[in-house]
């Protein structure tokens, strides 16, 4: 065995390499202290092992990339854990960039001959900036779409060539495939191969100069192997578990619904070390932007730049310290702004949930459908009812109406509603609380129509009277027929909440049909039922259907519906104010339908 | 003598200085550095050539998209939002609606309607309209907008909402010219 590593020895030095790796001196001993630059080298290993496995399933297009990134995520066997490490270990490289850079800088070590390695360092840190910048976009999500958006804008402000810049950097005049190429290119090639050499350069410059022993030496002097190593893999170690213990907390990355250009995104956020430069900006107004945005950032990685030279004084390492700790005080204070004022915004954090259903509602649909069709997860999400039928609730109907006691999408209506809720509209139980007396005249049922509340001289409509004079009077065998008749109603709806119920009430549903038209409590003295006689309340025949609801939303002053009755509900039919799939899309909503494809 | 040792233990005969002046040396250096550099040049041309690419290729800024109608925009209702879909080449990619962004319509009156681009002056994030404050205000760095689309408080937009230009076409049809505008700037500056 000795005889062949001799001979691999002879043949390749390798020894001497090991050597000269292994036995770097240490003075003064293996210190914790030492241990960040350590870290990092082990933190950037594990990005490029998880880099690569997350590259072999990514595909960089617009209607791809988004796509494979759910695919890592809730697909593939493990993918969420490797995509998760490679998330949460970016997330922790800023921190241990900041410290391995306070002791450089507190122990002298970034001083004469040591400069040019400061620069190789300083330059690393703008590396990883840069490749943590570009890898936001690649999910193509909402959060990195629209933060991406704002990065771009602001290479827009690059005096002269700004524009070109921004082209080149996006790739045409809006965010596509040429867009994502780009930022792939760049977040795996480009910039990990120039991190590759300036840590060769830092690391080449580190051992040509030696050690910075901190003072006074503790310790008697001591090697790199194992005394500093062992400490240096304990830190490791501790990264490594507080990376799996961040992926298990936050069950992996997140991954938002798919980039949209054409729905707005209000919590649009770059990642968390970017925060204070983000609340920074937001105190330049009008054209001083630039000073925010370009020169005071300039001036500072400038400043950052003369630190050694400035270090060589004793004063100007007293500067220099003063710099460190006044930066990581203005960091935190603006980031921890940013954050204070989104934890206390309303429309911050509604702005997050809608975002986290609609991811999860893209993913569940892309899951249970077995796949996303070729035109993009978008397409799942534009044609699904759930999603869409909130939205159009909010802007359509929820100047009047609630859902829920809220538009739709959760918010509360700015004034009190003055229409009926039409949280399960149509069901048993609506039907039930619509006839009870105690509940006809409140906000959720009439309250606020002109059926309780008559123009002068007018009286409440006959169906309000009629709940709150007769039924209070009901027999018992009335109100047993009343129950009968409202089941009967709400099968006319076919629910599909309800199917279960109305195959199982057969007998019931039959029943209350004929009381419909036989019973003392005549319906259709003012409901037209399964005839050809409109009367003065709304047809009840296939009431809350999919098909009635389409042909009342069309014209809910049809003759068939609430004739010249109707109070202020608009005729969409006669309007473009809600095309025919937009229609189609909010009745399955209210119904609780599932799309149609 | 292993080369890797080279910089541990100076070699006891270092090789010999080329003679200074000697215009030999000089040329075959020369004409090295002119051999490397031209081998280079090639793929670097071609490289640059293609990476310079999307400044000679100018898709059209602005394109006039149908909305809605007269009847679906309400006199005295508040801004509503309406996406903006066009035709579109996205590299490779062939759209025939490709969600671009988004635009607010406004009936100011019985035969005017009023639109502005959804993208906020300051840095392109998209403005909501708040009816709580009756204003517009952009969820990224807290520009805010009035009614009319003009800057409010201390908001730190260059200038106002950008309006586009709306045609009302046979049928009530609202048509309008969607374009992008550069961030950041006093001057409403189309993107080119």
């Amino acid at each position: 065995m000795k005889g062949l590593f001799d001979w691999l020895d002879a043949r390749t030095g390798y020894r001497w390499l090991a050597r000269q790796a292994l036995y770097e001196h240490v003075p003064g001993g293996a210190r914790w202290r030492y241990v960040w630059g350590s870290t990092l080298t082990f933190a950037i290993t594990v990005q490029f092992i998880t880099g690569i496995v997350l590259w072999m399933n990514y595909s960089a297009g617009a209607q791809s990339a988004w796509e494979s990134v759910y695919f890592i995520q809730d697909v593939l066997p493990g993918g969420w854990v490797l995509r998760g490490i490679h998330h949460f270990m970016a997330q922790l490289m800023v921190p241990l960039l900041v410290l391995h850079f306070m002791q450089v800088m507190i122990d002298g070590a970034y001083r004469a001959p040591r400069e040019v390695n400061y620069w190789f360092g300083l330059g690393l840190l703008v590396l990883t900036l840069a490749i943590s910048l570009t890898g936001y976009l690649l999910p193509w999500d909402q959060r990195g779409y629209w933060s991406t958006k704002v990065v771009t804008n602001l290479i827009s402000g690059v005096p002269v060539i700004g524009d070109k810049l921004q082209r080149l950097v996006v790739g045409d005049a809006n965010y596509g495939h040429q867009t994502l190429t780009r930022f792939f290119a760049m977040h795996a090639g480009v910039l990990p191969a120039l991190l590759v050499l300036f840590i060769a350069g830092h690391v080449a410059l580190f051992r040509k100069h030696g050690l910075t022993p901190k003072l006074p030496k503790r310790k008697p002097d001591a090697m790199f192997w194992p005394d500093q190593l062992l400490q240096d893999f304990v830190a490791c170690g501790v990264v490594m578990a507080t990376v799996l213990w961040l992926v298990w907390w936050f069950h992996g990355a997140e991954l938002g619904a798919p980039a949209n250009p054409a729905e707005p995104y209000s919590a649009a956020r770059p990642d968390w070390y970017f925060m204070s430069l983000f609340q920074f900006l937001k105190f330049f107004e009008g054209e001083r932007l630039i000073w925010g945005s370009l020169i005071i950032p300039g001036l500072i990685f400038l400043l950052l730049m003369l630190m050694p030279l400035l270090g060589n004084w004793k004063i100007g390492h007293r500067f220099n310290l003063f710099v460190l700790i006044a930066g990581i005080v203005g960091f935190t204070t603006l980031t921890t702004m940013a954050f204070v004022k989104d934890g206390k915004d309303t429309h911050y954090q509604a702005a997050v949930g809608q975002a986290k259903r609609d991811a999860e509602r893209t993913k569940f649909l892309a899951t249970s459908r077995r796949g996303i069709p070729t035109e993009g997860a978008l397409a799942l999400l534009a044609n699904d009812p759930m999603t869409q039928g909130p939205r159009l609730f909010a802007s359509q109907c929820a100047s009047c109406h609630t859902y829920a006691g809220h538009d739709g999408l959760g918010a509360p209506l700015p004034e009190p509603p003055t229409a009926p809720d039409l949280a399960g509209f149509g069901s048993r139980e609506w039907l039930r609380d619509f006839m009870d007396p105690k509940q006809i005249e409140t906000l959720r049922f009439f309250g606020g129509t002109a059926f309780v509340h008559p123009k002068e001289g007018g009286r409440k409509s006959k169906m309000v009277r009629l709940i709150t004079d007769k039924v209070p009077a009901y027999s018992a065998e009335d109100k047993a027929n009343l129950e009968k008749i409202l089941v009967a109603l709400s099968a006319e709806a076919t629910l599909p909440a309800q199917k279960e119920a109305d195959a199982r009430d057969g007998t019931l549903i039959a029943d209350g049909k004929k009381l419909i038209t036989d019973s003392a409590l005549d319906c259709v003295e003012c409901h037209q039922f399964h005839n050809d006689t409109p009367g003065d309340g709304p047809d009840f025949t296939g009431y809350a259907s999919h098909a009635w609801l389409a042909e009342f939303l069309k014209n809910p002053g049809h003759d068939r519906f609430y004739g010249k009755r109707n109070d202020r509900m608009p005729a969409f039919g006669k309007t473009s104010r809600l095309g025919s799939r937009d229609l189609d899309l909010l009745i399955r909503w209210l119904r609780g339908e599932q799309s149609a494809n | 003598m292993d080369p890797l040792h080279a910089s541990d233990h100076p070699p006891e005969t270092p090789p010999p200085a080329p003679p200074s002046g000697d215009r030999r040396e000089f040329l075959k250096s020369a004409a090295c550095l002119a051999l490397g550099g031209a081998c280079v040049l090639a793929p670097l041309a071609a490289g640059v050539t293609v990476l310079l690419g999307p400044l000679h290729t100018a898709p059209p800024n602005g394109s006039w998209v149908n909305l809605t109608k007269l009847d679906g925009l309400p006199v005295g209702a508040p801004p509503r939002l309406f996406q903006v879909f066009i035709e579109r080449t996205d590299a490779w990619t062939r759209h025939a609606r490709s969600a671009v962004g988004a635009v607010f319509l406004e009936r100011i009156d019985e035969t005017t309607v009023r639109a502005f681009q959804s993208a906020c002056p300051h840095l392109g994030c998209a403005v909501e309209w708040r009816k709580e404050t009756n204003q517009f205000f952009c969820p990224c760095h807290n520009s805010a907008f009035d009614h009319d689309g003009g800057i409010v408080g201390q908001s730190p937009a260059a200038r106002g909402l950008d309006t586009l230009a709306v045609e009302i076409r046979e049928g009530g049809e609202v048509w309008v010219d969607f374009q992008s505008f550069k961030a950041g700037v006093k001057e409403k500056v189309p993107v080119v």
